[in-house]
């Protein structure tokens, strides 16, 4: 009987073998040997680990057995055996392990399979280059790196409506260059780039982690500082002022007016933080740019009336 | 290495967003840490005795197990560091002091970067079948892998993709469960999002902390596997020679996981070095 199971197991043209809790190989079909290239007799004195690639290696001992484990069998796996002659080859295998430790492996050649699943990679690694090709364009100022003005919108809103459940503060600052026209209309647009440009790196040089920075339009930038109260977000508005101020950029000075909103408890809305940040920063151009400016209620008042 | 800020989160957030199980009771806590391809469900077969004698803290790194998906960064959880700081967030939002963690695998490097910055809340960590650097780095070092090795673990990992995704099945398991409703909830095992998984395979296998060993200020218990392909009893005694305050045991068992095949052989050991903190 044994004998016959054995010939019927040596007809199917399917790996299959039998592995004891020691992880030796207690018994392999002939497709097996005729697979691998081992004699039985080699095969038999081999572990399970000796016929598999060292990365499917990682993988039984990461993922096959703590699942079968779990759920006494595992399937349709794909995984690379070695043969003698050191050959790789894609199978696919179906496991069932019993109460003894004892696992049962069915294997398949899967070289069609697997060049497809290659190509499918491939096609999907093409794709996900793509979209975040997409999404960079979609998020950031190409001339700045920073995030533009829509990004900065949808990361805002987040960033409040959590401050508000946190009950925590968040501060709006805006940036205008000044005369930035008279810089563009004397030194051209390539230099008045470069300006931009410039900016851009300052704020980013003091940027903390979780703030966002970004180029608002124009001449025109916002800087968005999480959990920081009024006197240290107006020290960031000035720092960022002086750094400006005290750089001689490509031989000319360079200025900015800055305004600094903060939210509070019953003003979480990044429109009237936006709004009231702006005025402040218009008192700072009518006050003699070179400025920065903390938003105060009657700044709004005449508008309100 | 210099003590670092941690961000200090609500309670509540830390534990929806790591999936965090409080189980057991009594003053010490230990914190069990899953390792790579896996959730807090590999340590049910050692719940039940840790329970006995511990408060049992189990949780999922981000991207793993029940976790909180929408946490997940590709740039903050493509080194151990953003790992670790999983672990140091956890402490601190609890509040943990005199915390035991039990690392599995890549969560014992995990642990030992943790102790480095918030060493003063971990009292010792034990290491289930760690390695430092799963590369070979001539002349010196014998990790195991070739880097081809590891680049095709993750083609690998790619092609059983599918396999991968029919695991994210998004059911919410907790600690302490009995057996028939694991069966019920078979396929929850194992969870994990595909680009997740590569991403921490890449932050495990390509990864080389064998300088961290040195810094490592807390006792570590070291158990390895005497046949196991991914950390070789060697790896094992390399970790014990060059963490200062450590105390190295072979395993006479087969595999990886050591908690999930053998928890009866590693139980007492851990238990023993917890309570005495020798190493």
């Amino acid at each position: 009987m044994t004998s016959q199971l054995d010939s019927f197991l040596g007809c199917f043209n399917s790996g299959h073998f039998v592995v004891n809790a020691k992880r030796e190989i207690s018994f392999s079909n002939q497709y097996m040997v005729n697979h691998l290239g081992w004699s039985q007799e080699a095969l038999s004195e081999m572990s399970l680990s000796d016929i598999f690639s060292r990365a499917s290696n990682i993988f039984i001992d990461s993922y096959v057995y703590p699942l079968l484990i779990n759920e006494h069998c595992a399937e349709e796996l794909q995984l690379t055996l070695v043969t003698a002659k050191g050959d790789k080859v894609a199978v696919v295998a179906n496991i069932r392990l019993d109460e003894h430790k004892v696992t049962y492996w069915s294997l398949f050649d899967c070289a069609n399979r697997d060049k497809l699943y290659q190509e499918l990679i491939q096609a999907k690694e093409l794709l996900e280059k793509q979209g975040e090709e997409l999404l960079e364009m979609a998020t950031v100022d190409a001339l700045t790196g920073l995030l533009n003005r829509r990004e900065l919108d949808n990361r805002v809103r987040r960033l409040l409506s959590q401050a508000q459940r946190n009950k925590s503060s968040v501060a709006v600052i805006i940036i205008d260059i000044d005369f930035f026209k008279v810089i563009n209309d004397t030194k051209g647009h390539a230099f008045g780039d470069d300006v931009l440009q410039h900016l851009g790196e300052v704020l980013l040089k003091r940027h903390r982690e979780h703030d966002i920075v970004a180029r608002y339009g124009g001449e025109e930038f916002v800087l968005v500082l999480p959990d920081v109260n009024e006197e240290n977000a107006f020290k960031v508005a000035e720092a960022i002022r002086v750094d400006i101020e005290t750089t001689n950029f490509k031989g000319i000075g360079i200025t900015v007016s800055i305004g600094v909103s903060l939210n509070k408890e019953d003003n979480n809305e990044f429109d009237i933080l936006f709004k009231e940040a702006d005025s402040a920063l218009y008192i700072a151009k009518k006050g003699g740019r070179n400025k920065s400016v903390l938003f105060e209620p009657s700044f709004l008042k005449p508008a309100i009336k | 290495m210099s003590k670092q800020d941690v961000i200090r989160y609500e309670k509540e957030d830390i534990l929806k967003r790591n999936n965090i199980n409080i189980t057991g009771g009594g003053e010490k806590t230990v914190l069990l840490a899953h390792g790579f391809g896996c959730d807090q469900n590999m340590w049910r077969f050692m719940l039940p005795e840790l329970e006995k004698q511990f408060t049992v803290v189990v949780f999922d790194y981000v991207g793993s197990g029940q976790s909180d998906l929408e946490s997940f960064s590709t740039k903050r959880y493509s080194s151990l560091e953003g790992y670790a700081k999983d672990v140091e967030e956890i402490l601190v939002a609890l509040d943990l002091v005199n915390v035991s963690i039990i690392g599995h695998s890549v969560s014992s490097i995990i642990a030992g970067i943790a102790s480095t910055h918030v060493g003063d809340r971990i009292s010792d960590i034990t290491m289930i079948c760690p390695s430092p650097c799963f590369m070979n780095l001539p002349p010196d070092y014998v990790g195991g892998f070739e880097r081809d090795d590891l680049e095709e673990l993750i083609n690998l990992m790619d092609k059983n993709y599918i396999g991968w995704a029919n695991y994210l099945a998004p059911l919410v398991m907790g600690a302490g469960h009995s057996s028939e409703l694991i069966g019920e909830l078979s396929g929850s095992f194992c969870s994990t999002d595909p680009i997740v998984a590569k991403t921490f395979a890449k932050a495990t296998f390509f990864s080389d902390y064998r300088s961290l060993l040195k810094d490592i200020p807390t006792p570590a218990l070291i158990l390895q596997s005497d046949k196991d392909s991914l950390a070789s009893p060697e790896v094992g005694k390399y970790m014990a020679e060059n963490i200062p305050n450590s105390q190295f045991e072979l395993i006479q068992a087969e595999g990886h996981c050591l908690h999930m095949t053998d928890p009866d052989l590693i139980i007492p050991l851990l238990i023993d070095f917890i309570q005495n903190k020798q190493a």
